[in-house]
């Protein structure tokens, strides 16, 4: 899988979550986390329901789901509380020269 | 090695097993449930019921093989100090956790009447509700607005009948605009439903009128019951390594909670009895609805006592404030409010009521300590 250029570093703020579509990872919705320890991409959809991740609430290297308020280890996508039970697939995101790059994981 | 053996695999019991591996509990777990499986409950009454594809496991079946936890799909019919017995199997157990939740409350009338709370429940409604059947709904809580919501979405012919405006106590001034949105949507008729009602225009009701305790599996066993089995603040029942969470049980000098949260932090809670270790202060409760299109939430308590002040910021979201301490909060489709509140209240921020009014200042800003 080739990465995507999905923007300069400085239109991700820090602790917020953003949204690139199906249009941009060529599948599922995924969500791009920048925080002061580095920057990590989930699969936008809560395993939980039907909400978006890069809606929820980024703190201490996790993000809550605002409907339900399970959370996600940012780094590794493990669910860390009820009402999910499932862990939120990981993507490959760096910063390069200031660009944010997004490499897409998706199954085959 | 301590055994421990759990009555009850919904949220409550499920999470004991779930909190007690956690922590690093080396005895055998073992949970005694009816079900193939441990469940959640709350997608039952909207998502599941209208048909869309949800995921109720609590926990892919991976998971009791993964962390060493029996489920034995089983009734437990009783316990004494040291054991628990199913019609034909026996259990060895040193701690005794009791999370047999509770039980419909029905209506005696002469048509049929369906009650709402297990998966079977729920399979059985949506076989009769669809496009031309006339149902009434009665029930003053928050499972009657949402079986409305599902059964008119289903096509059906929706009435509900309510004593009162619903979830008053839950979520406060916020409740009577789910009531107009409701009463937008369906017939609403203002009282409860009794026989003297015109009930033939209806070909099912449903009853949504509360819960009772599951306490048969405590009864004649020497466990204080009085409106659910009694337990401490510790969920200790008065005998010695016998406990109760959720919704079967109450705390002595409180009354009965039964909500989702509560059987989670519950369970939380009682693993810490179990571990003997200290808890973390506790979450403030947080209860949620999903009715008529709105996602209504609320944590902590949100009707002010005298010496409080209720905040309103905008029309979808109010605040009960003590002086600069934050007591609860309840919000429509406003879901960062709710998250943002429970933190505050958690961690004891000191909050601006002008602040927490103000539409322009970010919730967020809200719950950094000043």
């Amino acid at each position: 899988m080739t990465s995507i250029d999905i923007g300069a570093e400085n239109e991700f703020p820090i602790e917020e979550g953003v949204y690139v579509g199906h249009d941009v990872t060529g599948g599922e919705p995924i969500a791009v986390f920048r925080t002061d320890e580095g920057i990590y991409a989930l699969n936008d959809r809560c395993t939980h329901g039907n909400y978006s991740l890069s809606e929820g609430w980024v703190e201490d290297g996790t993000v809550e789901c605002p409907k339900h308020a399970s959370s996600f280890c940012l780094a590794n996508g493990k669910v860390l509380n009820l009402p999910a039970t499932v862990d939120a697939p990981t993507h490959d995101v760096d910063v390069v020269d200031g660009r944010v790059l997004l490499t897409p994981k998706f199954d085959a | 090695m301590p055994n421990t053996v759990i009555l009850g695999g919904s949220v409550a019991g499920f999470s004991v097993a779930a909190g007690l591996r956690d922590a690093g509990y080396t005895g055998s777990v073992t949970i005694i449930d009816p079900h193939e499986t441990a469940l959640d409950r709350p997608p039952l009454s909207t998502e599941y019921l209208v048909g869309d594809d949800v995921d109720l496991a609590l926990a892919p079946d991976t998971w009791f093989t993964d962390n060493a936890v029996t489920w034995v799909q089983d009734t437990a019919l009783g316990f004494e100090s040291g054991a628990v017995w199913t019609a034909n199997q026996r259990f060895a157990a040193d701690h005794i956790v009791i999370a047999t939740g509770a039980t419909p409350r029905t209506l005696d009338l002469p048509e049929p009447v369906y009650t709402f709370r297990t998966l079977a429940d729920a399979d059985a409604l949506r076989d009769v509700l669809g496009p031309g059947v006339s149902v009434a709904i009665a029930g003053g809580g928050l499972l009657a607005p949402e079986l409305a919501t599902s059964a008119k979405q289903l096509g059906a012919q929706v009435t509900v009948y309510t004593p009162q405006v619903p979830a008053t106590e839950i979520f406060g001034e916020l409740a009577e605009q789910l009531y107009a949105t409701m009463s937008d949507q369906v017939e609403v008729v203002p009282r409860r439903l009794t026989v003297d009602e015109e009930l033939d225009r209806f070909d099912l009701v449903i009853a949504a009128v509360g819960v009772e305790p599951a306490v048969q599996v405590a009864e004649n066993t020497g466990v204080t019951i009085d409106d659910g089995v009694v337990v401490d603040e510790h969920y200790r029942t008065n005998l010695a390594g016998v406990y109760a969470i959720g919704d079967v049980c109450r705390i002595h000098d409180q009354p009965r909670q039964d909500h989702w949260d509560h059987g989670r932090a519950s369970a939380a809670r009682v693993v810490h009895t179990i571990m003997g270790t200290e808890p973390d202060a506790p979450l403030p409760q947080w209860v949620w609805s999903d009715q008529f299109g709105h996602d209504a939430q609320a944590v902590g308590r949100v009707i002010p006592q005298a010496h409080e002040h209720l905040v309103h910021r905008g029309d979808n979201a109010i605040f009960v404030v003590d002086g600069d301490q934050l007591i609860g909060a309840a919000a429509l489709d406003e879901r960062m409010i709710i998250r943002a509140a429970t933190r505050i209240i958690s961690r004891g921020i000191a909050v601006d009521p002008e602040q927490l009014a103000d539409t322009d200042i970010s919730i967020r800003q809200l719950t950094r300590k000043r």
